[in-house]
């Protein structure tokens, strides 16, 4: 039985990077469609610079302008009581 | 087999069947429906039919035509799914507004004129309303009032649109309109069409009902609303160049909101805007290639949202909850879910071998070969950003992120695993047998999806996503928090526009308190005083009177108020019946 660790995962998903842009450099597309893209490795960077970029910059705003109550809609609300039956109106 | 019948029709009978049994009975019914559904539609052939007479006009129900076909496959094999994963609801309400919803949605695909299409769309707006209010709590009624609101007013856009442009044109002909030639009414049309699109910024409506919506109500929802929409902008608009430019806009917009929500079902309702903006972009733009990957996109995203939307929707039947700072760790306990959601994850990432890679990547390609390089571009930030939110931040919250919540899990019953096995293999199978999609679409397509370069270009984006989560993992731990969107500005809007025509009511009525107390209370007493001698003297002789009269008169009425709320209509009813003679006959 194969012991598999969490590190054993972490280096396998690395490996997998590194295989992928090595890769890279003997595939190339045959039409780019943005300049950069005739680059090795420019998907690798790309993907990996939106996800973090997108992170910051959405946690970001939530963290300033966005982010509300989570039962913002629920104001000047004094007659209904906030319960979520949901769960037992779905089987009888 | 040459016949056409129209799927509705099927749904319809149902719909009423359902109404008339109990609902441990009534629930094995809407899968007939939907199977007699698959059998129609897959025995049709193009052409035109079911022209039916209303009053002056003919109302064109069955435009069969390889742009209709499309949509009406993936809608009969969505309502199969969706009927056999409600299998166990016993609130027929609930299966009978589902049935409507679907009938809608068969009509508006098959209509050939604008009226029949009008028709069909209140009739999907007012059924889907019930799906959100039937999970009957106090959220979701006040979600599905506002999005019964918000549905309404993009009918009145569409019904203004297509009355003025009968005015103009004499006739309700649906057909593709010229982007060069757009008038007025047909952007009228076109808002009402990007109301149930989700089109910037008119989509907030979308995130807000449908984590409201019951749990099999929003794997409906999901699938027919928005594609409808879909289908009537690839029909009408096609090549109208803002819709390129909304819809990559939607894609970025919904991955950002996807980004931050906690709630796991709002987080796949940014999603469809996320996705639709894809098909919005690609008949914005217009040629062969990208409206095939609109279609394609469409058919293969109603399949794959439909299965997200069952695994969250299994989650939250499970724990009562869908939102992921409650949840994490449950992957011991629910492999199965986690295992089926992720079948729709990585076909929604677009992971080769699953149907989002060979269905995202024409529409992408489209538009990049169309020289619209920035568009193609924001599509590619947006392809990051669903596997980011939805591919790895969702079910890492969920089932791993923490030690197990040790929250109480109820038992999914099995129809639920079901429908997911079902729609988890036929996202698996398009997307190894692309062709199988191809065949339908409505242009010819020369496009390859598994060339080496298209898989390792798709594995780094994803892959190296990966890295950036792994990068960024502590700082997207979901909180309990709801971001505001547009329908925040909205109220805000609502607010002020309260605030500022009470102002000045309030400054006349200060006023007047001011004068009244100054001015007023000497005049008002010698004025009393007068009036005082003038009633006395002249009034009660009249009154007298006349009060006699009235009381004969009241109790005349008191006899017609009965107080039963019954009688109540029924003389409402006849007050009608004898109005409408009197104007039909007079």
């Amino acid at each position: 039985m194969l012991n598999i660790t969490e590190s054993h995962l972490k280096k396998a998903f690395f490996l997998i990077l590194v295989i992928l842009v090595v890769l890279n450099f003997f595939e190339t597309p045959h039409s780019p469609h943005f300049v950069l893209d005739k680059y090795p490795g420019f998907w690798a960077i790309f993907g990996c610079g939106v996800a973090i970029i997108l992170a910051k910059v959405a946690k970001g705003s939530a963290h300033t302008f966005l982010g509300k109550d989570e039962d913002v809609y629920m104001e000047n609300n004094k007659t209904m009581p906030i319960v979520d039956d949901s769960h037992h109106q779905e089987h009888h | 087999m040459n016949e056409f019948i129209h799927p509705s029709v099927f749904f319809i009978i149902c719909a009423v069947i359902v109404w008339f049994l109990p609902g441990k009975i009534a629930r094995f019914i809407p899968p007939l429906a939907a199977i007699l559904g698959i059998i129609s539609v897959f025995s049709m052939k193009e052409g035109t039919y079911a022209e039916v007479k209303y009053l002056t006009f003919i109302l064109h129900m069955g435009r069969v035509d390889s742009l209709s076909m499309v949509f009406a496959n993936v809608f009969a094999i969505q309502a199969l799914i969706g009927f056999i994963y409600a299998l166990h609801v016993e609130d027929r309400w609930q299966h009978m507004a589902a049935l409507m919803y679907i009938s809608g949605a068969f009509g508006c695909v098959f209509a050939g004129d604008y009226a029949t299409l009008f028709i069909f769309w209140e009739l999907m707006s007012i059924s889907s309303t019930f799906l959100v209010w039937l999970r009957r709590n106090p959220v979701s009624s006040r979600a599905g009032y506002r999005y019964f609101l918000f549905h309404t007013i993009g009918g009145l856009f569409l019904l203004a649109g297509l009355l003025l442009r009968y005015k103009a044109v004499g006739n309700f002909t649906f057909e593709a309109i010229a982007p060069s030639s757009l008038q007025f009414f047909d952007y009228l049309i076109l808002i009402g069409f990007c109301v149930n699109a989700a089109v910037l910024p008119l989509h907030a409506w979308l995130p807000d009902a449908y984590p409201e919506a019951t749990i099999t109500g929003a794997v409906f929802m999901s699938a027919f609303t928005t594609k409808t929409a879909v289908y009537v902008l690839a029909r009408g608009f096609s090549g109208v160049e803002i819709l390129g430019i909304m819809g990559t806009l939607m894609t970025i917009y919904g991955v950002f909101y996807a980004t931050i929500e906690n709630n796991a079902r709002r987080i796949l309702a940014y999603h469809i805007v996320s996705q639709v903006g894809y098909m919005v972009a690609g008949i914005g733009i217009g040629t062969a290639m990208t409206i095939n990957g609109s279609c394609a996109h469409a058919y293969a995203h109603i399949l794959y949202k439909g299965q997200l939307f069952m695994g969250a929707g299994a989650l939250l039947y499970a724990a009562g909850t869908a939102h992921l700072s409650e949840l994490g760790g449950l992957f011991r306990r629910l492999p199965w879910v986690f295992f089926l959601y992720m079948i729709g994850a990585v076909s929604i990432s677009g992971f080769p071998l699953f149907s989002g890679f060979i269905s995202k990547t024409i529409t992408i390609a489209g538009v990049a070969e169309a020289h619209h390089t920035w568009l193609a571009l924001g599509l590619e930030i947006a392809a990051v950003g669903t596997f980011l939110s939805v591919g790895i931040k969702l079910p890492y919250f969920a089932f791993f992120a923490k030690p197990d919540s040790g929250i109480p899990l109820k038992k999914i019953p099995w129809n639920m695993y079901a429908a997911m096995g079902i729609a988890g293999f036929l996202c698996f199978l398009i997307g190894i047998k692309p062709d199988l999609l191809y065949g339908l679409l409505p242009h010819e397509l020369e496009y390859e999806p598994y060339t080496k370069w298209h898989v390792l270009q798709s594995m780094m984006i994803l892959c190296f996503t990966g890295l950036g989560f792994y990068i960024m993992r502590k700082k997207l731990t979901p909180e309990a928090k709801r971001n505001a969107d547009f329908d925040y500005l909205y109220r805000v809007i609502g607010k002020s526009v309260v605030a500022i025509a009470r102002k000045p009511i309030e400054l006349i009525d200060n006023l007047w308190s001011e004068f009244y107390a100054k001015v007023g209370l000497k005049g008002m007493l010698k004025m009393a005083g007068i009036m005082a001698w003038f009633d006395k003297a002249a009034i009660d002789g009249v009154v007298d009177g006349t009060a006699l009269g009235v009381k004969r008169i009241g109790n005349s009425a008191s006899n017609v108020q009965t107080g039963n709320l019954q009688n109540y209509l029924a003389l409402a009813m006849i007050i009608g019946v004898v109005i409408f003679a009197a104007v039909w006959f007079g």
